[in-house]
């Protein structure tokens, strides 16, 4: 018995340190990903006013773009999707929308809505996707082609859309997003800037819910109603704000959104475009293209801007928020173990080194440390292994670290982009920002571990977030 | 294992009060932050409203010394706050853009903008450093780049002629961004005199001794100059560097593209380009051992007003590397050329597709005659890559409502001969939903003539037209179905 308890008491002891060395390593690259992004946002923001959009515009340099959009049963939101992705601003701008064997009456809409008539067209694919049943356009719009093909998932219909696309570059749109008018041409900007060949450049997703949307543009920004999404919109902004571009800034981006972000084709290709073995596939892309570069010896960079914006809808229920987040942890943890051979490899530099390991640890496996933790720590005050005051100030210090980083964040968005003009929306947010680490931050733990439960029992089913929020 | 607790316990407590400490610190910042926001946003809105009217009238062309009395009186930085709305609208049209630039120089702000741009920036106070938005750039001297990078872009949005020789010093500047703002700001200038400067640096940037200037950048900026200054590019042009060739003949290339864009009539002649530099587009550029040189070359010799061209670019489309035949057969899209149409049509069989691909586009282009040809090839063709191709053209361009248009004669003609063939392909998707649509599309950029057919036999021909449609995509539905089944 007593041998027992001391393995148990050891056991404890070992996961405390486990913890706390977790806090500090996760909480810590935080802090220093937030203080870079303060100055480098900062910085850009004011760097705006010479960036000389008109000159990519209007230059005959300017490289086409085709938006790939795919879409999966959204008849509701697709032709006014698609009207916002044909009215942004870009020269030589193509859409392609892909209906992916839609159940409801998707591609009905849309043949209705743009005048489309069936061409006679052969597909000729060069990365393999499940048949495409027919091809769509008016001659009309010349710019808008439409694809029928058979349901293979999101990332059979990307690579569908990649083999119709023609342009040099091309942007991945989920069909419930409005792009802003000049997002294109922003998220453009550095790749065609830059010294070092620029693959992948994406841009910021800022939570749509509780703003005002008129023929497919965001008329006026403001908050949600309910707490669960005004928790969401505290949390986009810390992810991308400071999250992103902290790793944008150390050269080890592992994560871009795929519902916005531009692609180099022939690089995307070469790789072997979008797979289906992971449920995030944008991350599975981005991890397979540094693959790529270290394999092939290219120096390529991968961008992330907070200013080309894309608007989305955010779950607005407890049970889409957990799809969502169940699905995002799944999808990392399935493309970390995928992808394990680049921990600590010299040749994949600040990924291998920083990047890859700080996801695998403290994204990846945190969340069940987490979540075990405040299972065990209980136990631990029981056993009698840590005093309870040291439990407690590290709980009240878990809570308040988080508050920092939020906070952090929200002050990232005051300094920089200021979407949210009234006085009362800045309060809000700071509250907001205190407050998402009692609760909503353990309930968004509780979905995360149970995508890893998902990992390790084998499943990978796509699960669909229905939006019933504001439409664009 | 055990935990040393005591330690433990301090340093949590002591990381927990400096968090508290740095939330507090935060929220002041962004509270603060607002504040400072709204009273500037509110300072802006005042002065606007005091003296807009000011602004509109002497930017009206009413000249009047004691209204710029009366802006001059405002501190700097307020007169900028005053006319940025008006530079941020883009490119002022050239009246309005005059009057701009003698209103910038008598508020002393063109004088400001050139003084920053050369790194003497006004020193301003504590309290401002703190209170103005850009404080904290004028006081950190490495933020300074901003306040530099701002003035080259003012001063290049006014097409301030006289700062030239400033802008083409910031190109050495230390920091990237005033070097791609001076540049581009040289570009809308357009000064002659800046021109030898841009180039001598286009052969730095590519011979590797000017690290931050990109050679596109430059090359863009050349490009956005007119055609009169197209003549300074002979020595790039005759360079034995290859890489500096093809920004060269780009940059040609570009300054023709945005003369042609201005103009429809746009034809490169004698005014525009020296008989020097045809010369050696005909007879140097043309064979010149770069390819890239080759293929852009035959896009400016398209233009030219030369009895060579044509011969010339009919060469070219022989070239051993596809993408010269490529960018010769796009370049070629124009009716002066329609006298090249059997060499045109030779490219429906080049060994790449996206050469064949653009000479159906080419084809389609030249009218009538283009699409005969084209019509007749695919009539003739066996290739199924080929057919494929002009099908997917001419139903991307709506050609095929202009064929139904014609079809119904009963007679052995073009439009009934391929109607009938694409029905034989089972190409009838498109030829249904027009039939059975009655819809009407217009062709984009081609002008077609009236069948002049009896009315009465057209209709009937076209509804024996939509009976075999029907039948065939009846019986591909069945097919379908049966491989299905079989599946």
């Amino acid at each position: 018995m007593t041998t027992w308890r001391l393995l148990l008491d050891h056991g404890l002891t070992l996961f405390n340190l486990v913890i706390i060395s977790y806090f500090f390593l996760g909480n810590g690259v935080y802090t220093l990903l937030m203080l870079m992004s303060l100055g480098a946002t900062w910085i850009h923001n004011r760097r705006l006013a010479y960036q000389g959009l008109e000159e990519i515009r209007e230059s005959v340099d300017t490289p086409p773009v085709t938006i790939i959009v795919p879409a999966w049963n959204e008849e509701r939101i697709i032709v006014d999707s698609v009207r916002s992705a044909l009215k942004t601003e870009y020269p030589g701008l193509r859409v392609i929308v892909i209906d992916d064997g839609s159940a409801d009456s998707t591609l009905q809409r849309l043949v209705a809505a743009f005048g489309l008539i069936e061409m006679d067209w052969v597909y000729h694919p060069l990365l393999a996707t499940l048949p495409v049943r027919g091809l769509y356009m008016n001659p009309r719009i010349p710019n808008l082609l439409v694809a029928s093909k058979e349901n293979g998932g999101k990332p059979d219909a990307l690579n569908a859309g990649i083999n119709l696309c023609r342009t040099p570059y091309f942007c991945s749109l989920d069909a419930d997003c409005i792009l802003e008018r000049d997002a294109l041409l922003r998220l453009m900007e550095p790749i065609l800037r830059s010294s070092v060949e620029t693959v992948v450049s994406g841009g910021i997703v800022r939570v749509l819910n509780g703003c005002e949307a008129r023929n497919g543009r965001v008329v006026k920004v403001g908050l949600p109603r309910t707490l669960l999404e005004r928790f969401q919109v505290v949390e986009y902004l810390r992810s991308f704000l400071f999250g992103r571009t902290g790793w944008d800034l150390l050269g080890g981006t592992l994560i871009v959104s795929g519902a916005f972000a531009v692609f180099n084709r022939q690089i995307v290709m070469e790789a072997g475009g979008f797979r289906s073995d992971t449920v995030t596939e944008d991350m599975d892309l981005i991890v397979q293209l540094h693959h790529w570069a270290a394999q092939n010896n290219r120096k390529i960079r991968m961008s992330f801007t907070s200013d080309p914006v894309c608007w989305t809808e955010c779950p607005a229920s407890l049970s889409m928020l957990a799809r969502q987040r169940r699905r995002w942890q799944l999808g990392l943890c399935q493309t970390l173990w995928k992808h394990g051979e680049m921990l600590f490899r010299h040749k994949y530099g600040v990924v291998g080194w920083f990047s890859f390991p700080f996801h695998f640890y403290v994204e990846g496996l945190g969340a069940a440390v987490e979540f075990l933790g405040y299972l065990l720590v209980p136990l631990a005050i029981l056993l009698g292994s840590v005093p309870p005051v040291l439990i407690v100030l590290f709980v009240l210090l878990g809570f308040v670290y988080g508050g920092f980083l939020s906070v952090g964040a929200v002050l990232l968005e005051e300094l920089t982009y200021r979407r949210y003009p009234r006085f009362r929306d800045l309060v809000t947010l700071l509250v907001l920002a205190m407050l998402e680490n009692i609760g909503y931050r353990q309930l968004v733990l509780y979905y995360r571990f149970q995508g890893v439960l998902r990992f390790l029992t084998g499943f990978r089913r796509w699960e669909k977030v229905v939006h019933v929020g504001s439409s664009p | 294992m055990p935990l040393h607790i005591e330690p433990m316990t301090r340093l949590a407590l002591a990381v927990l009060v400096s968090v508290l400490l740095g939330i507090g610190v935060l929220i002041g910042v962004a509270i603060l932050r607002r504040w400072q926001q709204e009273r500037f946003l509110e300072r802006a809105r005042s002065l606007r409203q005091q003296c807009w009217p000011i602004l509109v009238r002497l930017l009206g062309g009413g000249h009047s010394t004691e209204d710029v009395a009366a802006l001059r009186a405002l501190p700097l930085a307020e007169r900028e706050m005053l006319c940025e709305p008006l530079l941020s609208r883009g490119h002022s049209p050239p009246i309005q853009l005059a009057t701009l630039q003698e209103l910038c120089t008598e508020l002393g702000l063109l004088e400001a903008w050139q003084r920053r741009l050369i790194g003497q920036s006004e020193t301003i106070s504590f309290y401002d450093t703190l209170t103005r938005p850009e404080g904290l750039l004028h006081r950190v001297r490495s933020l300074n780049f901003v306040l530099r990078a701002h003035s080259a872009r003012n001063l290049g949005i006014l097409r301030h002629q006289p700062s030239w020789p400033l802008l083409v010093k910031a190109l050495d500047d230390p920091h990237p961004d005033v070097q791609s703002v001076a540049l581009r700001s040289l570009a809308a200038i357009r000064e002659p005199r800046s021109f030898p400067a841009l180039v001598e640096r286009l052969h730095g940037a590519i011979l590797g001794h000017l690290p931050h200037l990109s050679p596109g950048s430059l090359k863009a900026a050349l490009g956005s100059f007119p055609l009169s200054d197209a003549v300074k590019l002979m020595p790039s042009l005759r360079h034995p560097h290859p890489q500096i060739r093809v920004q060269a003949i780009d940059i040609l290339r570009e300054m023709v593209y945005y003369a042609a864009a201005a103009d429809k009539e746009f034809v490169l002649e004698t005014p525009h380009i020296s008989q020097e530099l045809t010369n050696l587009l005909l007879t140097g550029l043309n064979c010149d051992e770069d390819p890239e040189v080759r293929g852009r070359a035959a896009e400016v010799i398209a233009h030219l007003d030369s009895a060579f061209s044509t011969p010339v670019l009919c060469e070219l489309l022989h070239d051993p590397k596809w993408f010269v035949r490529l960018r010769t057969v796009r370049a070629l899209a124009k009716p002066r050329y329609l006298t090249a149409l059997a060499e045109i049509r030779q490219c429906l069989t080049d060994p790449h597709w996206r050469v064949c691909e653009a000479a159906v586009q080419t084809l389609l282009a030249l009218r009538l005659e283009g699409a005969s040809q084209l019509l007749e090839h695919f009539l003739r063709t066996r290739d199924r890559a080929s057919r494929e191709l002009i099908i997917k053209e001419i139903e991307r361009l709506g050609f095929v409502s202009a064929l139904l248009e014609r079809y119904g004669d009963g007679r052995d003609s073009l439009e009934n001969r391929v109607i009938d063939e694409l029905v034989n392909m089972h190409a009838t998707n498109y030829l249904f939903a027009v039939l059975k649509g009655n819809r009407r599309i217009r062709i984009r950029g081609m002008s077609h003539r009236e069948s002049g057919l009896p009315a009465d036999s057209q209709k009937q021909a076209r509804s024996r037209l939509l009976a075999s449609l029907e039948a065939d995509r009846a019986s591909r539905v069945l097919a379908r179905a049966h491989s299905k089944l079989a599946a």
